[in-house]
């Protein structure tokens, strides 16, 4: 979590002049989309590739970015090979515009920016080249760009998690996942506090909550707000504000049988009391035996299954999200 | 030092609605249905709080929680907090609490009890708060209290030895926390057999023991009574 430590100057310098650069401008540009979650192998870049070709399918211009550097497997997900340029090249400005990196995909108006072939150095971008790489997607020709984010929780994904305009954190029906899904949660949470605070006072009982060891002094959202609370209820109220500004959906992956369902609103709720926040469960997506069957033939599920129960639960989440895109 | 059940002011600032997840609007129906669901979530050890709750944190969301149904779902009560509501006052937890034990009078003075849908069923609205309205400004007897520093005599027959003490009924504290008389008895008789899984039964305890002004650690040396299992 520690690898962006040289790059903090540059963080401050942002923090007041460019914070704007990563919001989308009104009714401007492409609606930037993250999928994220704390574990691999949960199905992200699988919920992406078939989300593009679902939107793509509805008349969308959609591009699809495997920001997933070094561990890059969006374009298998369509059927395809992994393309010449890629997002490593634009990050460290071998090609000058991301149009250049765009594969099309034949037949539907998808593009992808794939981060395959790229060397591992460029799987950690410092934090000015995530802010190009953003201000850059902003300016793609596209109704809606969706992000396949990387598995962990390192802040390469984080920012992007938490500097698009709709943020998916996806998890499955297993302790495990869930316990991956909050420390990704947590640590998207405490990141966009942080970045949004110029107190310095409040950054550091920031990062004391953002400790993870059993004992910690501040070991909830709640507790942060006390905390602050003790010498200035004012900045207090501003921070509960800021936190009621993270808002990501979360979309619950192979799910099996109806508990597995109720888990996912029950995860809603330890959310909304932990975080002190509401979020918005996008859905559930069942487990089928068709998705990996696609995957292993390197289809993407909605052209080789076009009405399967999967698609069919995605094709009702992204019109519930994208109805305006 | 022995704890009482008092709900701490949430630094969220959400209204009892919020708390409940329902809208403004919800019928008594779904308060009871959002209760439910909570009770399934917090009530318990479930796989939505893993990591992201410890026990006290989770006991004082079930608190909040707990409080926010009371109230709620009480049409007097109700009345009284929507109206503070729109005029734009939050009450604080504190004066929730009041209410729930000084019992509103309104305006077309019925009574609380009369006007109470739990009316219907004979008595049982009488009882709603009698348990911690027993218990209130109690305190244990010294024996008891010299008996809580063994923690081998710390089972179901001290539980019921602290209920005796404060002469609650079984009736009463059913009717309060809504676990059942029958399992409440085999709590008290350590028949765990005839009990549910051993998560909702460490959630019952901790209610009884939350509700007894116990200290929370009465519940793990409950728990350790459960026999081992193979």
């Amino acid at each position: 979590m520690s690898e962006e430590y040289g790059v903090e100057s540059v963080d401050i310098a942002v923090k007041s002049s460019d914070q704007s650069a990563l919001r989308r401008p009104l009714g401007l540009g492409p609606r930037i989309v993250a999928v994220g979650g704390g574990k691999g192998g949960i199905g992200k870049s699988i919920i992406v590739a078939n989300m593009g070709m679902i939107l793509a399918g509805r008349g969308r211009k959609v591009v699809l970015v495997d920001a997933d550097l070094g561990g890059a497997n969006l374009h298998t997900c369509l059927g395809i090979e992994p393309p010449e340029r890629t997002l490593g090249d634009f990050v460290e400005r071998r090609v000058t515009s991301l149009e250049n990196c765009i594969q099309t995909v034949d037949g539907v108006s998808i593009g992808l920016i794939s981060g395959a072939r790229d060397s591992l150095n460029a799987a950690h971008p410092k934090f000015h080249q995530k802010l190009r790489l953003l201000q850059h997607l902003r300016r793609l020709d596209a109704d809606l760009v969706l992000l396949d984010l990387g598995a962990g929780t390192s802040f390469n994904t984080i920012d992007f998690f938490i500097h698009a305009d709709e943020s998916l954190a996806v998890a499955l029906p297993e302790p495990g996942a869930i316990e991956n899904l909050y420390r990704f949660l947590k640590t998207a949470f405490y990141r966009s506090l942080k970045r949004a605070t110029a107190d310095d006072d409040i950054a550091r009982l920031i990062d004391m909550a953002m400790e993870q060891r059993p004992g910690r002094p501040i070991p909830t959202p709640a507790d942060l707000l006390n905390e602050v609370a003790k010498t200035d209820k004012e900045r207090s109220q501003q921070l509960l504000l800021r936190m009621q500004q993270f808002k990501p959906r979360i979309l619950l992956n192979r799910t099996r049988n109806f508990s597995d369902v109720e888990l996912g609103y029950a995860i809603q709720k330890a959310c909304y009391h932990y975080f002190g926040t509401g979020f918005d469960f996008a859905g559930f997506l069942s487990d089928a035996a068709e998705v990996s069957e696609s995957t292993k033939r390197r289809y993407s599920v909605t052209a080789s299954h076009p009405h399967s129960q999967f698609i069919r639960q995605l094709k009702a989440i992204c019109f519930r999200l994208f109805t305006d895109a | 030092m022995l704890n009482t059940n008092m709900v701490t002011e949430s630094p969220f600032r959400e209204n009892l609605y919020e708390i409940l997840s329902v809208e403004r609007t919800a019928t008594i129906a779904e308060i009871e249905q959002a209760f439910q669901k909570a009770k399934l979530v917090f009530l318990g050890e479930h796989d939505a709080l893993y990591t992201l709750f410890d026990d006290g944190a989770k006991q004082a969301v079930w608190a909040k929680i707990e409080l926010a149904y009371r109230i709620l779902r009480d049409t007097a009560r109700r009345q009284r907090y929507d109206r503070q509501l729109s005029e734009g006052a939050m009450p604080p937890i504190d004066e929730l609490q009041r209410w729930l034990d000084e019992g509103v009078v309104r305006a077309d003075g019925m009574s609380e009890l009369q006007f109470d849908r739990r009316g219907q069923r004979q008595g049982e609205s009488s009882a709603v708060n009698r348990a911690s309205r027993a218990v209130r400004g109690k305190t244990l007897s010294q024996t008891l209290v010299e008996r809580l520093k063994d923690p081998a005599l710390l089972g179901g027959e001290f539980l019921k030895l602290v209920r005796e003490d404060y002469g609650v009924t079984l009736d009463e504290i059913a009717s309060e926390t809504r676990i059942g008389a029958a399992h409440l008895r085999f709590i008290e008789s350590e028949q765990f057999h005839l009990l549910p899984a051993k998560a909702y039964v460490r959630g019952f305890v901790a209610q009884l023991v939350a509700l007894l002004k116990l200290p929370k650690s009465m519940v793990e040396h409950y728990m350790s009574r459960y026999p081992p299992v193979d």
